[in-house]
């Protein structure tokens, strides 16, 4: 049941899942009063394979994994090889019997219990029929690098209901009291509230390198922001972040008596950094309805609370006073590009037309939004704003322009080592007026503290399948897959995309919709995308870069010619009906149309293109694709090649190779 | 022009005449018997194939080249015309050596020309007729070829329904053929849907000899015999109408009135009896009578052409030629007179259209049930035959014999089948009817073929024994029909009395949402009528069609028990969150709001059970009572078809508090095509299982047919399930295994609820929750084994009314045996135990 929650299984699990939450964190704030935790998924852990290693635990969705050769296999690792024990529990309904299945590079060892039953060092190996008992059983596995290479391993099952296939993370659950496991959970909240806030910026050694760095380092820029904000909600801001906005990473740069003074300086320097650029559209132009039913489609309130609109989660960005923080035209032109001067938004792009962001704005806002006003006049003001700003340090975080820099010192200041971590910024008993203030709970600062510890504070995107799952929660993919109908969960995309078509999907680089029937649309994450996708492939156990074009390039024109017959109307299985291919639309679709066969090879891993061909239910129950090979193995029509089944779709496979310029059949 | 656009032009009308639709100004026909006009001969290409890319090229280069070409024949505007043309017509799917085709079909004039349930009848020299046989009269008349291919059972098309194909010389509007009892030409039923009163006007059928077509029909007590034809003469070509008039009934003083043809015109007149009007855009429109008739004159009567018979005691003949030309008429009439044909023999029967059957061979134990119980013998249809016939099984029963059975396709055929015996080693399909209007039932009756169509109850009569129907009898054709195409008529049962049941679905719109068209989409989807979505029953003697129940959908099969029950399923979609099994009551409701066909919504009759579309069905069949004692221990139970997901069920039922409930376990057995109609045969006492890929099925291969045969050894299955406040009861065929079948672990279940809505079927809902998505997992406390060892039960906390319970087993009978398992029930209410 991958496309949708799971209902009140997954209430209930959630329910767990928050006890335990909470129960982990109260362990920690009592010392040695650690509860067992439990999740879904598998736990793992990971040792690194040399004298004196460091050992780490990673919770993943399932059994797979893919390392390359060199990289580190978790955060707080080496790159190099290691060791791994994964545990977890599968779930099944009644008794029955299972077989599994292992690829990996590398050693690899399944247990059921404590009985080793699949043992493979590299390649394809089967297990004998076991039987897996009603509720949950305990599996284990351990996994060791190869020599040299990379590392993988895929965990497969089959029973007589299922195909082979991964084992769906929502049947996986793991428990741990392990004090390390906390610790090494402990250690990631310390590193992702550190990034999160930008605590770099000041104390780490580097500046960022890379246009991915940069999307973690820098918050919205300065150029030109006197224009695309109301000077009031400036002031606002930065008289009190957490005011406006619940999460803000925004630290309290201002203290003390005269805060609100400066805060009108800053504001009024603010104001006077202008640019010109294209404001033509405005909310003035849309249609209110139009706009809801975008904000409908687009599944807005996955992220946002609207008003009138009911909220679905605990921490939705409000856009209930919108009014008060753009100036006519700018919202428009935020929705247009939200990334356009602050590259890490979050929000992303859904490549609206001007039409539909007029639309959108026009539904959103409930008060006329008002036209900008002139920029601050007042010399003297704006130049106590503008030396605020460079005391301040605003500019370790915001980007000024060398423009509107000239006659005051904004240049970033060199790195501040920390020496004592809970002094400074994280000093909540003793504030000092010249250090941002942040309002870290106390399970932050100590996740802060152990972080601290550490020699080093290795970067985010560093891990790639670490990264992909920290962006998945922050940037909220949850809140439309496995939850919207025909939106496919999170943990089957690295296995069912090509990692470099899936990233020109989430770079918005992708010319056409697959898709184009659906309201609902893929948003653009520029500049971390192709990172994400990266990551997803490997969290599937697949290489993060595109495998299957080795040995892809020619076309058996014979095979072809077959899986052309097979996917016909005469004398195949009359997949035409619903399926557009290239240019030839579906002869006679009938409420489920298919995606043309014309992306399919561009598109789909060919492992998961032969699961999905077999039992298309497995993988979505709700799919209106039939299901025409029965019991996995047999075809419904026995007298091309054989019947066999794996070979008509290798045939189907090998037409569809075609890729855009595919010939349909007659 | 540019150069390129000739040559794609070009290219197109060559393709044209590749498929034999180019002709200039029509001979149609007359080409297909092998005729050629000068420009036909560029190519000498099979009209039922497209043509190659190299094939077009050379054509048109031909046609392009001043030589072929000097007399000017092809125009720019006639290319363009062609190619849009060939756009909506796809070659080889209308038969070409068969006279008509029945189908809802359009003209262009008068406006809004349409005969619902029409008929499309070549009449030689590549001119057609159209006869709407439910306003009993001549809607069109034309030169070219015959109708267009735009159509679902045509082209595949959803949406649209074909048009008169090629250049219309005259039309009627849509009102009655015939002038009612006060003389006028009207319209007068309740709704433009269905045949008007039948003590006006009914269309009685039609008869074939060769090419002949012969129409009966009956007008204010008289009977009437019409052959429509053509004649050539000079270059004029006429629309031939001989009528054969009996005595008029009961010596009435009434004139009987033809309405013969409409024109866009002014100007009529009366010419030495011939009577003319002039068309607004020039010529006139002729209607002459080719001999005098006593009693029997022309009138013009506005813009319209009219004949009157007055009353006379005795049978007569009367011609009528139709055509369009100058004013110098006096010549061709002549012409035309020369040549009166005369009313040919009709009902005697002709030569054997299709004397050579298809022979294929079948397949014994294609496929069995785990237990062996039973197996699949497959019975190869002849989807390879001559005439390129699309054989897609709407409809299927055995003659007495038992080793011979008749077929109905989709495509409007009726074949034969004989050599059903154990071996199935000479399969004999001969062809027996053609060009009826989506025929997808099929019952015999002493011997004698009934199809249910688009235009109600057909009988089909071979008149001299030799394998070809001669009379193709309207039986009855009561039944409202728009031009939707997705106003599907299924099946065809008969109750212990004889009366005829069938169902009809209702005017879904294309992509498969909602009923009837929107005011701006040319009506491309039809209307609902007054028997969308119903069950109806006839009585035996065909005289009279009533309404049985209401607010089906897509009700694709129907089932009739040897006590008069009637069951349906019916597919997915609005208002019917899942397929349903209806047990269906007299006047019963089932679900369709819009297709209700009453003034306020009643009450919805709840089904049988409603059915999973992941796991047993997305689309119904029809169910069959087992009739036969001679198939395992199954005898008086009802089987359930999935024509989606071509599987068979068996049906288990219980009665609580008036109102049935029940559940289903699958025969597991694999079918050629889809499962859509099944009998059990008398003779063998077998069941045989027959379907048809359309969409929205698994279905691989266009059809199938097959026998599904007990082979005497043991059955391991469910075959009883009753629910009460003890727990859930399921009884066995054999004796169970203490230790499997006592033992909770062996059994998983799970439940969920939906949503009956005007949305497109439903997603499963929780129980427990409100509103939320997905299943709920029950906990099956206990499992209890009775005393005799065949029946569990199963205590389920909680347990209580759902819309879908359903349980997944694998357990062991006390031999050992395997039995694995999934049933899927609705429990409506839950009686004390």
């Amino acid at each position: 049941m991958w496309f949708r929650k799971e209902g009140l299984e997954a209430k209930r699990f959630a329910a767990r899942f928050r006890l335990c939450c909470v129960l982990l964190v109260a362990g920690l704030i009592v010392e040695g009063d650690l509860s067992a935790v439990t999740g879904r998924g598998v736990l793992v852990r990971i040792d690194e394979e040399r004298p004196g290693g460091e050992t780490d635990f990673l919770v993943l969705p399932n059994f797979e994994l893919y390392v390359p050769e060199g990289e580190q296999p978790s955060t707080f690792l080496s790159p190099g090889r290691f060791r791994s024990e994964w545990r977890s529990e599968v779930r099944v309904p009644r008794r029955d019997s299972y077989r599994f299945s292992l690829e990996c590079f590398g050693t690899a060892k399944l247990y059921l219990g404590d009985k080793l039953v699949l043992e493979s060092t590299g390649g394809n190996a089967r297990s004998e029929p076991v039987e897996l008992g009603r509720g949950y059983n305990a599996i284990r596995l351990t996994l060791e690098s190869p020599a040299m290479g990379d590392t993988f391993v895929r965990l497969r099952w089959e029973s007589r209901e299922l195909v082979s296939g991964p084992l769906p993370e929502r049947f996986l659950k793991y428990e741990s009291d392990l004090p390390a496991f906390a610790h090494s959970q402990l250690l990631r909240k310390g590193q992702h509230l550190y990034r999160e806030h930008r605590c770099g910026n000041c104390h780490d050694e580097g500046r960022p390198t890379s246009r991915l760095d940069r999307l973690d380092h820098m918050g919205p820029s300065f150029t030109g922001i006197g224009g695309r904000r109301n000077q009031q909600w400036l002031q606002d801001w930065i008289m009190d972040p957490d005011e406006l906005r619940e999460e803000a990473t925004m630290p309290d740069v201002l203290h003390g008596e005269s805060e609100k003074e400066q805060a009108r300086a800053i504001a009024a320097w603010l104001s006077t950094l202008r640019v010109d650029h294209d404001l033509s559209g405005s909310y003035r132009n849309g249609v209110v309805d139009s706009g809801a039913k975008l904000v409908e489609s687009l599944h807005c309130t996955g992220c946002h609370k609207i008003a009138n609109k009911e909220a679905e989660g605990d921490q939705l960005v409000s856009l209930e006073r919108l009014a008060l923080k753009y100036p006519e035209g700018e919202l428009v032109a935020f929705l247009l590009e939200p990334n356009r001067h602050f590259a890490g938004v979050r929000m992303p792009n859904f490549q609206l037309s001007i039409e539909e962001a007029e639309d959108i704005a026009s539904f959103l806002i409930e008060t006329e939004l008002a036209v900008l006003n002139a920029p601050a006049s007042d010399p003297e003001l704006i130049q106590k704003g503008k030396a605020l700003v460079a005391s301040a340090r605003c500019v370790q975080c915001h980007e000024v322009s060398a423009s509107d820099a000239r006659d005051a010192v904004v240049e970033a200041m060199p790195p501040i080592r920390i020496k004592d971590w809970t002094l400074g910024c994280l000093d909540e008993a003793k504030r000092k007026n010249h250090l941002p203030a942040y309002s870290f709970s106390e399970e932050g600062r100590k996740a802060l503290h152990a972080y601290g510890k550490r020699s080093t504070h290795p970067k985010l995107a560093a891990v790639r399948h670490e990264y992909a799952m920290r962006q998945v929660e922050r940037l909220n993919c949850k809140a439309c897959h496995g939850q919207l109908e025909l939106i496919p969960p999170v943990s089957i995309l690295g296995e069912k995309l090509k990692p470099d078509w899936a990233a020109s999907l989430l770079e918005g680089e992708l010319f056409y919709k697959t898709r184009p029937w659906l309201e609902s649309r893929m948003p653009a994450f520029h500049g971390r995308g192709a990172r994400i996708a990266e990551g997803l492939s490997m969290l599937n156990g697949f290489s993060p870069r595109n495998t299957d074009r080795i040995g892809e390039q020619g076309i058996d024109d014979k095979k072809a010619e077959i899986g052309k017959q097979l996917v016909s109307a005469n004398g195949g299985m009359a997949c035409v009906t619903c399926h557009g291919v290239g240019e030839s639309p579906p002869t006679a679709v009938f409420e489920s149309v298919g995606i043309n066969f014309g992306y399919v090879n561009a598109r789909l891993q060919r492992d998961y293109f032969h699961r999905w061909i077999l039992k298309p239910t497995q993988i979505d129950p709700e799919t209106k694709m039939p299901v025409y090979f029965f019991d996995g193995t047999t075809s419904p029509l026995p007298d091309i090649l054989g019947g066999d089944a794996k070979a008509q779709i290798d045939a189907m496979w090998e037409y569809f190779k075609q890729g855009f310029d595919i010939q349909p059949p007659q | 022009m540019k150069q390129k656009d000739i040559v794609r032009f070009s290219k197109g009308l060559a393709l044209c005449l590749g498929v034999g639709l180019l002709m200039p100004d029509s001979n149609l026909w007359a080409q297909r018997r092998g005729t050629t006009e000068p420009i036909t001969s560029l190519l000498d290409a099979d009209r039922n194939r497209e043509l190659s890319e190299a094939e077009i090229d050379a054509a048109a280069e031909r046609i392009l080249s001043a030589d072929e070409n000097q007399d000017g024949q092809v125009t720019v505007d006639e290319i363009t015309g062609r190619l849009e043309y060939l756009r909506k017509n796809k070659p080889g799917i209308l038969q070409t050596d068969f006279p008509y085709q029945m189908a809802a079909i359009g003209a262009p004039y008068p406006e809004g020309n349409v005969a619902k349930k029409g008929m499309a009848i070549s009449v030689g020299n590549g001119a057609s007729v159209l006869f709407d046989t439910d306003l009993v009269r001549i809607a069109a008349g034309w030169t070219g070829g015959l109708i267009t291919t735009t159509g679902v059972t045509f082209d595949g098309s959803h949406g649209g329904f074909p048009e008169i194909s090629g250049k219309q010389v005259f039309g009627t509007p849509n009102v009655s053929g015939w002038a009612d009892s006060s003389g006028r030409f009207v319209d007068d039923r309740p709704a433009p849907f269905g045949p008007i009163n039948r003590d006006h006007a009914r269309w009685d059928g039609h008869y074939l000899v060769g090419d002949q077509v012969t129409l009966a029909y009956t007008v204010h007590g008289t009977k009437v015999l019409e052959q429509p034809r053509s004649l050539v003469a000079g270059k004029a070509l006429g629309f031939v109408r001989s009528l054969k008039v009996g005595p008029v009934a009961g010596g009435s003083a009434k004139r009987l009135s033809l309405l013969v043809a409409d024109v866009d015109g002014f100007g009529g007149r009366i010419e030495k009896g011939r009577a003319s009007l002039a068309h607004h855009d020039g010529g006139r429109t002729f209607v002459s009578m080719l001999k005098p008739s006593p009693g029997a004159s022309l009138a013009v009567l506005g813009r319209q052409i009219v004949l009157h018979l007055e009353p006379n005691s005795d049978e007569r003949l009367v011609e009528l030629v139709i055509w369009r030309g100058d004013d110098d008429a006096g010549q061709i009439e002549e012409g035309f007179r020369s040549q009166a044909p005369g009313f040919a023999a009709f009902d005697q029967g002709g030569p054997q259209r299709w004397p050579d059957p298809v022979i294929t061979e079948g397949t014994l134990e294609a496929d069995a049930t785990p237990d062996g119980a039973y197996v699949v013998d497959r019975l190869t249809p002849p989807l390879k035959n001559p005439w390129n016939r699309r054989v897609r099984i709407g409809g299927f029963d055995f003659f007495a014999d038992g080793t011979s059975a008749a077929f109905s396709t989709w495509d409007g055929d009726v074949w034969l089948l004989s050599g059903i015996d154990d071996s199935l080693s000479e399969l004999r399909w001969k062809r027996f009817a053609s060009g009826l209007f989506e025929t997808l039932g099929l019952r015999i009756v002493d011997e004698v073929i009934y199809v249910s169509s688009r235009v109600g109850i057909m009988r089909l009569h071979d008149l001299n024994a030799d394998g070809t129907c001669d009379f193709y009898e309207n039986f009855n054709n009561e039944l409202t029909s728009s031009v939707g195409f997705h106003e599907f008529v299924f099946d065809l049962h008969t109750d212990q009395d004889g009366n005829f049941y069938f169902a009809k679905a209702g005017p879904v719109r294309g992509g498969g949402r909602g009923f009837g068209s929107n005011p701006n989409e040319n009506n491309r989807f039809g209307n609902v009528s007054a028997h969308a979505g119903t069950v109806m029953k006839v009585d035996p003697a065909g005289k009279k069609l009533n309404v049985y129940a209401t607010g089906f959908r897509a009700p694709n099969g129907i089932g009739v028990g040897p006590d008069g029950q009637v069951t349906t399923g019916d597919n997915e979609g609005t208002w019917i969150p899942a397929c349903p099994i209806n047990w269906v009551e007299e006047n019963g409701f089932y679900g369709v709001e819009d297709l209700a066909q009453r003034e306020v919504v009643p009450e919805f009759n709840p089904p049988l059970c409603w059915l999973s579309k992941r796991e047993f069905d997305n689309s119904g069949g029809s169910q069959v009572w087992v009739t036969s004692d001679r198939w395992g221990p199954f005898e008086g139970e009802l089987l359930h078809l999935s024509y989606g997901r071509c599987a068979m069920y068996l049906v288990m039922k219980q009665r609580v508090e008036g109102q049935m409930q029940g559940g289903v376990v699958q025969i597991p057995v694999s079918f050629g095509s889809s499962a859509m109609r099944a009998r059990f045969n008398e003779k063998d006492g077998q069941l045989y299982v027959a379907g048809l890929r359309g969409w929205q099925t698994r279905a691989a291969q266009l059809s199938g047919f097959d026998r599904v045969r007990y082979t005497g050894k043991k059955v391991y299955t469910v075959r009883d399930m009753r629910v009460d406040s003890k727990g859930i009861h399921l009884s066995f065929s054999q004796a169970l295994n203490a230790d499997s079948a006592g033992d909770v672990e062996n059994y998983a279940a799970e439940q969920w609820n939906y949503q009956r809505s005007s949305n497109y079927g439903s997603r499963d809902y929780s129980v427990e929750i409100e509103g939320e998505t997905g299943r709920d997992p029950v906990d099956i406390e206990e499992v209890i084994l009775s005393d005799d060892g065949r029946t569990v039960t199963l205590v389920v906390e909680d347990l209580k009314p759902v819309m879908q319970f359903q349980l997944d087993f694998s357990i062991e009978a006390a031999d050992g045996t395997e039995i694995r398992q999934k049933t899927l029930q609705t429990i409506h209410s839950i009686p004390e135990a």
